[in-house]
C-alpha cells in the first residue's frame, strides 16, 4: 500500500514538471500569436465585437498592435480587408476587442448581410516581427441597412468632425415577431485625414494621438520612396534592403530585370530611384580622372600665367601651351624636393677609443668594384660591417658608465627602509641579516612595480651602457634593483605594448638579436617555471658568469638552460611528470621559443642526430 | 616466466648502454630547449625508449 502510495507521489511529481514544458516551449517565439479568439453580434445595434486573449507576455517583440483582417463570405476566409488597433501587448492574458459596428460593415459590403468572417495577428513594427494568424471565426449579423449622415472637412491636416448616425431597424417579413427595439443614437467622434497621395482613412481619437497617423503617412511615403511599406524608424534600422549601384545600362538590362526577379516585403530593387543614379552619377576610370585633373590644373595655370606670358612672344598657341607644361613640371619638381627632408643626426656620448677589428681587408678597388656593381648591396654591407664591429669600453669608461647608472638608479629609486651602515650589517646576526635582505627585497620589489615604464626604460638604457657583463662592478644593491627592473620589464611587455625602441633596449639587455623576442619571453614566463625564473636570476648569474672572465656572451637562454639543468638534477623525474599533455599544440611547437633558445638547442641536437647515424654506419662495419 | 624476466632486464640494461651517448645528447637537447619543444622532446624520448626496449625480441 505504502509502495503504491510512493509511486502514485512520484508520478504526479514527475507530470507536474512536465505538464508546463509545453507552454514554455510554445512561448519561446518573437511575437505569439493571440490566444483565445472569440466573435459576437450585438443584435441591439448591429455591432460585431471580435475579441482576443493577449500573450502571456514571454516573446522578445510583443505586439504593438494587433491586425484583424475580416470579410464577409462563407468559406470562412478573411483575407479581404484589414484593420489594425491601436494599442498593442498591455496586459499578460487580458482580453482585447475590436468592434466592427454595422454602418461601418455597410460602407464596405454594402449591406451587413453574409457571414462576417475575422482573424487576428499581432504585429511588432518596429522589429517587423508579426505573429501566425488566428484560427478564422464567423458570424452572421444582418442589421439591415444603415443611413449615415457625416459631415467631414477634407484638408491635408488632421481634421476632426462629429458623425452622427441613425440606425433603422430591419424589416421583418412576418408579423408574430415584434421588431427590436427602437435604435439609439450614438454619437462617435471620427478623424478623417486625407494623406498626401489623396486617398482618404479614419482614425480613431486614440489613434490620432499616439502618431498611428504619422506612421501610416510614412509607410506610404517610403513605399513610393524605397518599396518598403515601412515606417522611417525601420528604414533607418536597416529593415528594407535598398540596392543602389550604378551599372552601364546595358549591363543593367542585362543583370537585372526587376520583372522576373522575385523579392520578398524587405529585398526591394527600385528601379526609380537607380534611374535617378545612374543619370546623377558617371562612372570615370582612373586615367580618365588622371587626365581630368591635369587638364583643370593646366586651365588654372594658364590663367595665373596670363599675364605674364603677355610679355613673352610666342609664334603660336603650340609654343605657349608647350611653356605653360614646362612651367608646371618644372613646379612639381620644385615641390618634390621640398619634400625630401634631412634628418639630423645627433651624436651622444662618443666614446674616446673605438678599437675597430676588421678581418678581411677590404682594398680600396675591391671596395670601389663592390660599389660600381651594385650600389645599394655595397651600401648595405659596408653599414653592417660598421653594427657588427665591437666597441669594447675601457676600464675608466665603465667607471663613468657605472657611476652613471648608480647615479640615475639613485634619482628614480627611493627604497624605504632605514640606512644601514657596513659596520652596523657586521654586527647583525644571521637572522638579523635575513632580514634586513628580505626588507630590503621587498621595498625594492614594491618600488620598481610603481615605476612608469619610461623610467624603467631609461634603467634599461644605461645597463646597455654600462653591459650586462660588467655590472660586477656595481653595488650589491644596483644589482638587485637591476634585476628588479629586468623581471618588471617583462611583465610590463606582458601588460602592454612597448615601442619599438623600448623593445629594442630590452632585447639588447637579455642579449636577444631579434626583438620579437621579449614579446616571446613575456609570454613564455606564463606557462614556463623555467623561463620564469630564470628572467628573475639572469642578471645575477650573468654577473656570476662574468666574474669568470669568460669572453662568450650571457644570454636569457644560457640563463634558462642553466636552471632546466638544475631542476634536472634536483629532480629527473620531473621532466617527464610536469608535462602538461592538453597544452602542446603541434602545429607551433617551437613558437614559444626565442630565437637564442633556438640556437642553442640546435647547437645540441645536430650534433645528437649526427653521433647517432655515425655509431649506426660503424655498427654496420663491424 | 621469471627467468624471461630477468634475461629480458639484462637485455634492456645493455641496450640502454649502447644508447647511452644518444640518450646523453637527447636530455642536454631537452634541458635546452623551453616550452612545448620541450616537452615533447621529453615525451618522445621516454617513448620511444620504452618501445625499443619492449621490442628487443621483436627487433632480434
Amino acid at each position: 500500500m505504502l509502495s503504491t502510495l510512493n509511486s502514485l507521489s512520484r508520478i504526479t511529481c514527475v507530470l507536474f514538471l512536465i505538464a508546463p514544458t509545453s507552454i514554455a516551449l510554445a512561448d519561446h517565439v518573437p511575437t505569439q500569436t493571440p490566444y483565445d479568439i472569440s466573435i459576437a453580434c450585438d443584435s441591439s445595434n448591429g455591432d460585431i465585437t471580435v475579441t482576443w486573449q493577449e500573450s502571456d507576455g514571454f516573446e522578445s517583440s510583443p505586439p504593438e498592435r494587433y491586425a484583424i483582417g475580416f470579410d464577409v463570405n462563407e468559406n470562412g476566409t478573411a483575407d479581404a480587408y484589414a484593420v489594425a488597433n491601436s494599442t498593442g501587448w498591455e496586459t499578460a492574458l487580458s482580453y482585447k476587442s475590436y468592434v466592427f459596428s454595422a454602418s461601418y460593415r455597410e460602407s464596405i459590403f454594402g449591406n451587413t448581410q453574409g457571414t462576417f468572417n475575422a482573424k487576428v495577428r499581432a504585429d511588432n513594427d518596429t522589429d517587423s516581427s508579426y505573429s501566425e494568424w488566428t484560427s478564422t471565426v464567423g458570424i452572421a449579423c444582418d442589421y439591415g441597412s444603415t443611413t449615415t449622415t457625416s459631415s467631414t472637412t477634407t484638408s491635408s491636416t488632421t481634421t476632426s468632425s462629429t458623425t452622427t448616425t441613425t440606425t433603422i431597424p430591419p424589416t421583418t417579413t412576418t408579423t408574430t415577431t415584434l421588431p427590436p427595439p427602437p435604435p439609439p443614437t450614438t454619437t462617435t467622434t471620427l478623424y478623417v485625414v486625407v494623406m498626401a497621395d489623396g486617398t482618404e482613412s479614419e482614425y480613431t481619437e486614440t489613434e490620432v494621438n499616439d502618431g498611428t497617423i504619422e506612421r501610416d503617412q510614412e509607410r506610404i511615403d517610403n513605399e513610393l520612396e524605397f518599396g518598403c511599406f515601412m515606417t522611417n524608424a525601420q528604414i533607418e534600422r536597416g529593415d528594407c534592403i535598398i540596392i543602389i549601384e550604378v551599372y552601364e545600362e546595358e549591363d543593367y538590362e542585362e543583370e537585372y530585370n526587376t520583372e522576373e526577379e522575385l523579392f520578398n516585403d524587405v529585398v526591394v530593387v527600385d528601379e526609380v530611384e537607380d534611374e535617378f543614379i545612374e543619370e546623377e552619377f558617371i562612372e570615370l576610370t582612373e586615367q580618365e580622372i588622371e587626365e581630368l585633373e591635369k587638364q583643370m590644373e593646366f586651365e588654372v595655370k594658364e590663367l595665373e600665367l596670363k599675364e605674364e606670358i603677355e610679355f613673352f612672344e610666342f609664334d603660336n598657341e603650340e609654343e605657349a601651351q608647350e611653356f605653360i607644361e614646362t612651367f608646371i613640371e618644372v613646379e612639381e619638381f620644385l615641390e618634390e624636393l621640398e619634400e625630401v627632408k634631412v634628418e639630423e643626426i645627433v651624436f651622444k656620448d662618443i666614446p674616446k677609443d673605438i678599437i675597430i677589428e676588421i678581418e678581411d681587408e677590404i682594398t680600396e678597388d675591391e671596395l670601389v668594384k663592390e660599389v660600381f656593381t651594385d650600389e645599394s648591396e655595397a651600401e648595405t654591407e659596408v653599414q653592417e660591417q660598421v653594427v657588427e664591429e665591437e666597441v669594447e669600453l675601457t676600464k675608466e669608461e665603465i667607471k663613468v658608465e657605472v657611476a652613471e647608472l648608480e647615479e640615475v638608479i639613485e634619482e628614480i629609486i627611493v627604497i624605504d627602509i632605514p640606512e644601514v651602515t657596513e659596520e652596523e650589517l657586521e654586527k647583525y646576526t644571521e637572522e638579523e641579516l635575513i632580514e634586513y635582505e628580505e626588507a630590503k627585497e621587498e621595498a625594492i620589489e614594491e618600488f620598481v612595480e610603481e615605476l612608469e615604464t619610461e623610467e624603467v626604460v631609461e634603467i634599461l638604457e644605461e645597463i646597455n651602457d654600462v653591459g650586462v657583463e660588467n655590472l660586477a662592478e656595481v653595488s650589491q644593491e644596483v644589482i638587485e634593483v637591476v634585476a628588479q627592473v629586468v623581471e618588471e620589464v617583462i611583465t610590463i611587455a606582458q601588460e602592454e605594448v612597448l615601442t619599438e625602441e623600448q623593445t629594442e633596449v630590452v632585447a639588447e639587455v637579455l642579449g636577444f638579436t631579434e626583438t620579437e623576442d621579449v614579446q616571446i619571453v613575456a609570454e613564455a614566463i606564463k606557462t614556463d617555471e623555467n623561463v620564469a625564473q630564470a628572467v628573475d636570476e639572469f642578471v645575477e648569474r650573468a654577473v656570476e658568469f662574468a666574474k669568470n672572465d669568460s669572453d662568450q656572451e650571457f644570454t636569457l637562454a644560457d640563463a634558462t638552460t642553466e636552471i632546466a639543468f638544475e631542476s634536472f638534477v634536483a629532480s629527473p623525474v620531473s621532466v617527464i611528470i610536469d608535462i602538461d599533455l592538453d597544452a602542446i599544440n603541434l602545429n607551433n611547437i617551437a613558437n614559444d621559443m626565442t630565437t637564442d633558445q633556438k640556437e642553442k638547442a640546435q647547437e645540441v641536437i645536430v650534433p645528437t642526430i649526427l653521433v647517432r647515424i655515425v655509431s649506426f654506419a660503424l655498427r654496420r662495419f663491424d | 616466466m621469471i627467468n624471461k624476466l630477468w634475461s629480458w632486464l639484462i637485455q634492456a640494461v645493455k641496450e640502454t648502454l649502447n644508447l647511452a651517448w644518444t640518450l646523453v645528447g637527447l636530455v642536454i637537447a631537452t634541458l635546452t630547449l623551453t616550452g612545448q619543444a620541450q616537452q615533447i622532446t621529453a615525451i618522445a624520448t621516454v617513448i620511444t625508449l620504452a618501445i625499443w626496449l619492449l621490442t628487443i625480441g621483436f627487433r632480434k
